[in-house]
């Protein structure tokens, strides 16, 4: 995703002044209107969006709404900046679930320290969701990038996708036996024939690659394999 | 030169023959609130002056329009007569400092975080804008189109608190807020009132700058 910020704002001082602040960080795109606003959002991705409430075509309550049911914006953070400053107004933007509530006036360092916060928290959240991590071994789930804890620090194991899928449902299911047949079912899915046999030269590929924690999988005899930390 | 208001009644007469002639301010004398409400439309007033007497048409006074004394910066002076231009200009000075430190502590936070360029850019912005957006404002309540007045003063309100205005941001606000049941009477005081103010703005920044 590109470092990008959408504002939604109409008024052009306001316009002008946040592009100050967060240009120098963030690429700003611009909209002023909510039908500006939706798409722009139908074609692009965003770091954060700043909204303010009163616009001319709508409201900017409706609009963030509108956004949270969006699976492609839902995890997006959403930041009002408005002149609307009476106790019920802000009620009801925190309650819709709006990340914050700025009021205009505001002062510059005060949105830019904000926006940052936003951005990284969400990003964290991110990596969070992305990271899975059982025993000595991490996970980028994303990125199918598999790390193993080397003394103090974590080493990159280059496996294959299917390996990692493999490793991953073992993984995620401790202590768990599973049969060849459902880590096939798991990996490869239905309908597929592999011999299961297969499972075990994988296996045995990954044990080699995650020394000296091979024996984390352990053989059930007769039946399949089982992750042991 | 500040607009001072001068609302006496017949008890109070022996006060405008003590104007003085020294004084720089500008004085308007009404000895009824129509009167004053009229001219208001027409002129700015920097400070309405009270002298603390029987109205002869008080009764007539409705509570919508005892809130515009609440607006224009007002000074009551009872029976205290022998001081009263230092008074007037001591209330005067106070109003301008005010206006004055807010719009340069607003500017000066600006500066800080961004630029001068920026800061002044601000101030351009404004000024450039805002009078257009008031015509336009007087252009709504003529067409009688309270949702575009009220959406308008909303951005005004929006604007001038931007620069750090004090009075501006309260008379906009008051505008966003009417609801139906106000006169047009009283918006279109408001929207004299708001104008006045803004011209007092743009000298503050123009001082500043």
């Amino acid at each position: 995703m590109e470092n990008k910020i959408l504002v939604v704002e109409d008024l052009f001082e306001y316009q002008r002044l946040i592009q100050v602040s967060l240009g120098l960080k963030y690429k700003i795109d611009l909209a002023e209107t909510v039908q500006d606003a939706k798409s722009k959002l139908k074609n692009n991705n965003y770091l954060l969006i700043i909204l303010d409430v009163h616009l001319p075509d709508g409201s900017g309550f409706d609009l963030c709404r509108e956004i949270q049911f969006e699976t492609r914006h839902q995890e997006t953070p959403i930041i009002f900046l408005t002149a609307k400053n009476t106790t019920s107004d802000k009620v009801l933007g925190i309650s819709i679930g709006v990340d914050d509530y700025i009021v205009k006036p505001f002062d510059p360092a005060e949105l830019v320290a904000r926006v940052d916060l936003r951005i990284m928290k969400s990003m964290k959240k991110k990596q969070i969701e992305n990271s899975f991590k059982s025993g000595p071994l991490r996970f980028e789930i994303n990125g199918l990038r598999l790390y193993v804890e080397n003394t103090n620090e974590e080493k990159k194991v280059d496996v294959t996708p299917i390996e990692f899928k493999i490793l991953l449902k073992l993984a995620q299911n401790t202590n768990c036996v599973f049969s060849r047949q459902q880590i096939l079912d798991s990996v490869w899915g239905y309908n597929i024939y592999i011999d299961d046999r297969s499972i075990d030269r994988h296996i045995s590929s990954i044990r080699k690659k995650i020394e000296p924690y091979q024996k984390i999988i352990k053989t059930v005899s007769g039946i399949g394999y089982e992750f042991k930390v | 030169m500040a607009k001072v208001f001068f609302l006496y009644d017949k008890n109070s007469l022996f006060l405008k023959d003590q104007m003085r002639e020294s004084d720089q301010n500008m004085y308007y004398y009404f000895d009824n609130v129509e009167e004053l409400f009229l001219c208001l439309f027409e002129n700015h007033c920097d400070l309405l002056v009270i002298y603390n007497l029987q109205l002869k048409d008080q009764k007539n006074i409705s509570k919508e329009l005892m809130c515009i004394f609440e607006l224009i910066p007002s000074l009551s002076i009872g029976d205290c007569t022998l001081s009263i231009y230092q008074l007037i200009n001591e209330e005067l000075e106070k109003q301008l400092f005010l206006e004055k430190k807010n719009i340069s502590t607003r500017l000066l936070l600006i500066e800080k975080s961004t630029s001068a360029d920026t800061a002044k850019e601000l101030i351009s912005i404004f000024c450039n804008q805002f009078f257009t957006n008031i015509q336009q404002l007087q252009q709504h309540l003529l067409n009688l189109d309270r949702a575009n007045l009220k959406f308008l003063a909303h951005n005004l309100k929006s604007s001038s608190a931007n620069i750090g205005a004090l009075r501006l941001p309260i008379y906009f606000s008051l505008l966003e807020g009417i609801n139906g049941f106000e006169s047009d009477f009283y918006i279109k005081l408001l929207i004299s009132i708001a104008l006045g103010e803004y011209r007092k703005v743009i000298e503050i920044v123009n001082i500043i700058l």
